[in-house]
């Protein structure tokens, strides 16, 4: 753990607002990251990542500081998102709203199309394999700090992912998206 | 190489973070063999759609906005507690049904032998041809099944004993129906749930509601021949029968279970 956090935590700890909105600032990017994958919808995600700092910042206290933060704050994002999943399963979900920005070119929207093909294809697996799959590829943390984070083996975290992964190269391949990736990430 | 072992290094690759298009053994096999190409090309589709830059544009006051939410004081809603308390309220409220459900029934046998009630399978002229119609019912006390007794055919008591009934009923009704129908329905007029009042109710509690309409058509046939003296194979639509229930009406009844006045 850098010095650098330990400082960051230790101001929030005394009641530094600044240093609350820096910590905000520096972590928000990759729990809102996680939040998305698991949700799947923008505005639940935004919800979601600030619920998961409120919770943070009021909990920091108990957070040990000889253990990575990245991984403890995820943790806290992953419950929390699927607290909202179990929730909204268990009522009726409105049909969502497109929020498409005008002018945006085809490399653009061949890009969003692959992102919503991967957002599509995540959503239809089990929570828990989305959050271990989530946090390795796009949080990249290590197989320990999943297995830390969601409080289970390392052998069942390994097995997760190698699920999440083959269903996702199933539901990807058989939508046909593969052309349209290698023309997205060419562009970008 | 074979294709489980393709999807074997598949993963390992993944797991040490390596981007399979780059180990020429998977991509060789992918050429020869059709299914492990196409599972080739979704991997590398699934690798690029996570890779994607994907910058939220958060809200301007996100930051702020925590902070002044942690800065607030905590007050803490336990919608777990909420949920339960009303699933809880939802089970007692059903249990209370059912106690009532049963107990009124009872209560109707209890009292019609009691009060030396007629038997189900004697007419009042003695008549027993109706025995194979009412054969399923209980049978009540009698003295002598080939001489009828005048006497235990609507006495004083029997009307005394029913205008207890009629009374313990007309107490017991509005709290089945309100904890048999969901919040809405219940605070409408019975009269307006005659078409069908089992599927206007929730549905985890209309196995209640068919008991009620159950217990409403046995207080119906225990009042109708107790009470009216009627014969049991008039048509049951008589609503006349009900002369002797002026509160507990036949309006309500019948809006309970329209099928039973059809």
């Amino acid at each position: 753990m850098s010095d650098d956090v330990k400082q960051l935590v230790s101001r929030c700890l005394a009641g530094d607002q600044a240093a609350m909105v820096e910590f905000v600032d520096r972590y928000r990017g990759r729990v809102f990251g996680l939040c998305y994958r698991m949700l799947g919808q923008r505005q639940d995600a935004e919800d979601m990542a600030q619920e998961t700092f409120v919770r943070a910042l009021r909990s920091l206290a108990r957070w040990d500081s000889e253990r990575d933060l990245e991984p403890w704050l995820l943790a806290i994002a992953g419950n929390r998102c699927r607290t909202m999943l179990a929730s909204r399963s268990r009522r009726p979900q409105p049909t969502p709203l497109y929020d498409g920005v005008p002018d945006r070119t085809p490399d653009q929207l061949s890009a969003e199309h692959l992102d919503e093909e991967v957002q599509l294809a995540l959503q239809s697996i089990r929570a828990e394999y989305r959050q271990a799959f989530t946090m390795f590829h796009e949080s990249e943390l290590s197989y320990a700090e999943i297995s830390e984070a969601m409080e289970c083996p390392v052998g069942t975290v390994k097995t997760w992912i190698h699920r999440a992964r083959n269903q996702l190269i199933e539901q990807l391949a058989n939508r046909g998206v593969v052309q349209e990736s290698r023309d997205a990430v060419r562009q970008i | 190489m074979q294709c489980d072992k393709f999807d074997n290094q598949i993963n390992e690759l993944l797991d040490r973070r390596d981007h399979p298009l780059e180990d020429a053994g998977v991509t060789a096999h992918a050429e020869d063999c059709d299914r492990c190409r196409r599972r080739l090309d979704g991997c590398v589709a699934m690798l690029d759609g996570m890779s994607l830059p994907r910058l939220p544009q958060f809200r301007d006051d996100f930051s702020a906005k925590v902070v002044s939410e942690v800065a607030a004081p905590q007050v803490e809603v336990d919608q777990r507690d909420g949920r339960h308390s009303s699933s809880w309220m939802i089970r007692l409220l059903a249990v209370a049904a059912l106690v009532l459900i049963v107990a009124i029934p009872a209560a109707i046998y209890s009292l019609r032998t009691e009060s030396g009630g007629v038997a189900d399978n004697q007419e009042p002229n003695g008549d027993t041809s109706r025995e194979d119609v009412t054969d399923d019912l209980p049978k009540l006390a009698v003295e002598d099944d080939d001489a009828p007794n005048e006497d235990q055919i609507a006495t004083t008591d029997d009307d005394e004993a029913l205008e207890e009934m009629v009374v313990r009923l007309r107490e017991a009704w509005p709290e089945v129906r309100q904890s048999i129908m969901t919040d809405n329905l219940a605070a409408a007029p019975i009269t307006e749930l005659q078409d069908g009042f089992v599927d206007h109710v929730s549905v985890p509690l209309r196995p209640l509601a068919v008991s009620v309409t159950g217990t409403i058509n046995i207080v119906r046939d225990t009042f109708s021949r107790g009470v009216s003296q009627q014969p049991s194979d008039k048509p049951q639509a008589d609503v006349r029968w009900f002369d002797g229930l002026p509160s507990l009406s036949h309006t309500e009844i019948s809006g309970c279970c329209p099928a039973l006045w059809a």
